[in-house]
């Protein structure tokens, strides 16, 4: 007996109610590890966290390329101390973006350069930006 | 129907429209943190804003509406 897209596609829809099935378990998992990434790194952009986590994981050899963005408070905050941090822990100058945020492109960011910078600097209200896989990509355009 | 910040379902609010309260759009949610929510506008070298969700007046038919108006939101929350 052949079974047909829409019969398949009608299977798949009655195992999605079907409690404890592999997808289940899956989105739950997937569920509980956005809500960690949320308690324990509450000022990062998760979109770049799992890119982060995916590329740390599957490449060895990845050069940890991302164009990151700190985003401050819009006032009382001392932009050129911050620019200055930033170039003595990355060797990078940054530009500056509304006034509030810096952005530069690094190499050798890791989750736990993330985690380092979120302790150092208090001061950061947001970290976002885009992790990149090549070299010859946008990360290291200038 | 109109619910309250506190009992909105984040996940549920990704890709809905946010209004300031002079009546502007602003973007759509693309992202939601902790205690803030990430509003982007526009395809092409979107704007972003940072709004913090205790500035949510209310979320009512899929549309986010703020207490601030467009000014205090570009001044304050702008920060692409």
């Amino acid at each position: 007996m052949v079974n047909t897209g829409d019969t398949l596609r009608e299977n798949a829809a009655l195992d999605d109610n079907t409690p404890n099935s592999h997808t289940d378990t899956i989105l739950n998992m997937y569920r509980a590890l956005v809500q960690k990434m949320q308690d324990l790194f509450p000022k990062v952009d998760q979109r770049l966290l799992l890119d982060i986590i995916k590329y740390q994981t599957t490449y060895q050899d990845w050069d940890g390329s991302v164009l990151l963005k700190f985003v401050y408070p819009s006032n009382n905050i001392d932009l050129e101390s911050k620019k200055n941090w930033v170039f003595s822990k990355f060797s990078r100058v940054p530009s500056v973006e509304e006034d509030r945020t810096l952005r530069f492109k690094g190499i050798r960011i890791d989750l736990h350069v993330l985690e380092q910078v979120t302790q150092e600097d208090n001061d950061i209200e947001f970290i976002t930006g885009s992790a990149t896989l090549s070299p010859s990509s946008d990360s290291y355009s200038t | 129907m109109e619910q309250q910040p506190d009992r909105i379902d984040w996940q549920q609010s990704i890709n809905n429209p946010v209004y300031t309260s002079d009546g502007k759009e602003i973007g759509f949610i693309s992202s939601v943190q902790t205690d803030k929510i990430i509003v982007t506008s526009g395809p092409l070298a979107p704007d972003k804003f940072l709004v913090p969700k205790s500035s949510i007046r209310s979320f009512e038919n899929g549309t986010v509406y703020l207490k601030e108006d467009s000014k205090f939101v570009s001044s304050n929350y702008q920060f692409e």
